[in-house]
């Protein structure tokens, strides 16, 4: 199945190209958390705000969210305002 | 220490200056900046009166960390009447001004009364003079800096300023500092306006001291080290705050033409990418980053437009590095008007900063009155034919420069967005509260945004609470109201410490404010002395705010937020749920069930 992954802001290092997009294959169905390790986000990303197709995934559910083939995982920095 | 102990009085009506001992009973229960200068204001003047009249009482505040070397101790507050809100207006601005008005010796600049003729205030150390302004009257902000500059022969002084927005009573008018930093929001720069008062310079010398120097310098150390290795800093730094551009399009919380859509179709064109993309023909708008006094985080955009752009082809004055874009002025004047022309944003501004104006407040003001053009409410007669269409950067353009000079329909614009609905009988229009336009947060896509909006004593206000971190892990209206009020009561100590909010998240915790606070003023604040202490800001903002005439029935939104759903997004449609967030946000707080504080309440926090 494929992933397609949006990265936003700084995240945007790990993407395949300047639109800050990327697209991962698995074999095996990936939770959003095992998704972002294979991207390689996992460590340093600090808080993050995650959304799969138009729906917020909280942290409580990296984890366990299953991700299907086509869904679109959009990962950006975590919000702040000013 | 950390506090100079002095307060400067102006009566302009009666063209005195004196300094007397900073009260500090008040000092320990207020700390500094925003809550010493909310006592001193709440003391003494009339909370009823015209914000307008010479009975207002404006007020300059530093706090005890501003001017000393813990990171971002730029901070100041201008803390008057609002005469966008007729609400308590606290401003809080950053630049070289608050620093040097501390080192010259000053905790606070109280003004009070009227100048028969149109002054400025020069201030050098223990003088204080009132001068005529007279050359100066009608000048834009950018002349006014000059001017002083060059007159005094001083090109360190350092100034805050009104425009002719300011002078002529646009009621969103900012007091600016440093050329482009600005008290933005509620109106402060129109209350020194009616005060007749163009600017204030000041030069110090005294110098900043805290009680442990040893300590402090030790907490300085560890504070900065936090802030150099955290990677929300570092972002800061690269992308400043439109960072949030992307983020908030992507959520689904960008407000778009004036809150009709929640997501804008330009966003990209408008990003912190945008800033940093270089065209075909070798431009790139952003230059560098840069920092405020003090700051090692350096959030601030340089940027300069585009040369061949058609705002500055036959206007060269404009092509120089100025103050770049951040994210609410980016928002302000992007998707709630509907423009996504990078460069004509810049330019505009520039223009906000030249005249003296809230880009948030103009930019809401304009959406609002872009929708009655729709409508057909209004016509082309009003704008004396400029085309008010949502997209139009001419129109954008050339109402900020009506609105600065105070001419043609920028008069109407000037008036703010409720004022302005009002006027032409459709009220429900207007995107605010308590007559303040909001930021760029729609509160369908984040609920404790909302209920701080609603519940902001200054009106809608997205930087006097932080429910960021809430609000994208649950869009549901449950569970908001205790971070709504913490964070609220947090952030008030934060802004009386004279530092900056914006490490909070970025590295620091609160308790790293408290032990700058500590060593600083030689006092062993617990967090809850300090939560105590917010508390108690938060509930005399209010009180003054009852006794101006404000109820509970002032902490509310417009229907659009609450009846419309979400069009899109990640909140497609939501309402904010305001009802539900608002009855338990008053039990929190310990207020009757219609949102007034009990007398015991009062009494219990010495208010």
């Amino acid at each position: 199945m494929w992933i397609q992954v949006k990265l936003g802001g700084p995240l945007k290092r790990y993407a395949d190209s300047d639109g800050g997009t990327k697209a991962v294959h698995a074999d095996d169905p990936l939770t959003v958390a095992e998704t972002m390790a294979r991207i390689g986000v996992e460590e340093d990303a600090g808080e993050l705000l995650v959304i799969v197709n138009d729906d917020v995934v909280p942290p409580s559910e990296h984890g366990r969210f299953t991700l299907k083939d086509n869904d679109r995982l959009t990962l950006m920095p975590r919000l702040k305002g000013g | 220490m950390g506090w100079q102990k002095r307060i400067l009085m102006v009566d302009l009506s009666r063209g005195t200056a004196r300094s007397e001992p900073l009260n500090m009973d008040w000092a320990d229960q207020y700390i500094g900046q925003r809550g010493l200068g909310s006592k001193y204001l709440y003391e003494n003047m009339n909370p009823a009166a015209d914000s307008l009249s010479p009975e207002n009482v404006l007020i300059f505040a530093t706090g005890p960390l501003t001017g000393t070397s813990a990171s971002t101790g730029a901070r100041y507050s201008v803390i008057t009447k609002g005469a966008l809100t007729d609400t308590i207006a606290c401003s809080n601005s950053g630049g070289r001004f608050g620093a040097e008005l501390k080192n010259a010796g000053y905790d606070l600049l109280m003004i009070r009364g009227k100048a028969e003729q149109p002054v400025y205030i020069h201030i050098e150390d223990d003088r204080a003079d009132i001068l005529s302004a007279n050359q100066i009257w009608g000048a834009t902000v950018w002349y006014t800096e000059d001017w002083i500059h060059t007159h005094h022969r001083d090109p360190r002084i350092k100034i805050a300023s009104i425009g002719r927005a300011g002078e002529c009573g646009v009621r969103y008018a900012c007091v600016m500092n440093d050329t482009d930093r600005a008290a933005g929001r509620s109106g402060v720069g129109a209350v020194m306006g009616s005060k007749n008062l163009k600017a204030i310079c000041v030069r110090g010398k005294a110098g900043t001291r805290v009680a442990d120097p040893m300590k402090f310098l030790e907490v300085v150390r560890q504070t900065n080290e936090k802030l150099a290795a955290n990677e929300e800093r570092k972002n800061l730094s690269y992308t400043g705050t439109q960072a949030m551009m992307e983020s908030m399009n992507t959520f689904g919380g960008l407000p778009t033409h004036n809150f009709q859509a929640v997501q804008f179709a330009g966003a990209d064109k408008v990003n912190a990418d945008a800033m940093w993309e270089r065209g075909e023909d070798g431009h790139r708008n952003m230059i560098q980053n840069a920092a405020c006094f003090g700051c090692t985080i350096a959030c601030q955009r340089v940027s300069h437009v585009n040369p061949n752009h058609w705002t500055v082809k036959d206007r060269p004055e404009y092509r120089n590095a100025g103050g770049g874009l951040e994210y609410e002025t980016a928002f302000a004047f992007g998707p709630m008007v509907g423009v996504d022309d990078i460069d004509a944003l810049t330019f505009a501004g520039f223009l906000t900063n030249e005249h003296g104006l809230d880009p948030i407040s103009f930019g809401g003001t304009l959406a609002a009155a872009m929708e009655l053009y729709e409508m057909g409410v209004i016509t082309d007669e009003d704008t004396e034919g400029v085309e008010l269409e949502f997209g139009s950067a001419e129109a954008l353009c050339t109402m900020i420069e009506q609105t600065g000079k105070h001419e043609g329909f920028g008069k109407v614009l000037g008036l703010g967005a409720k004022r302005l609905c009002e006027k032409y009988g459709r009220p429900e229009v207007a995107m605010h509260v308590k007559g303040q336009e909001f930021a760029g947060y729609d509160s369908r896509a984040l609920q404790g945004m909302g209920l701080g909006y609603a519940t902001g004593n200054r009106g809608a206000c997205h930087m006097k609470h932080d429910t960021f971190s809430q609000d994208t892990k649950d869009q549901s209206g449950s569970g908001k109201a205790k971070p709504v009020k913490n964070s609220q009561d947090a952030i008030a100590v934060v802004d009386s410490s004279g530092l900056c909010i914006f490490p909070l998240g970025s590295g620091w915790k609160f308790d790293d404010y408290r032990e700058l606070l500590n060593a600083a003023c030689g006092r062993d604040w617990s967090k809850d002395d300090l939560r105590r202490i917010g508390e108690r800001i938060w509930n005399l903002e209010r009180h003054f705010n009852e006794r101006a005439g404000f109820t509970g029935a002032d902490d509310t939104l417009p229907r659009r937020l609450l009846e419309t759903p979400a069009p899109s997004g990640t909140a497609k449609g939501k309402v904010c749920e305001l009802d539900k967030m608002l009855k338990e946000y008053y039990q929190l707080r310990g207020w009757n069930e219609d949102g007034s504080i009990p007398d015991d309440m009062l009494e219990r926090l010495r208010i």
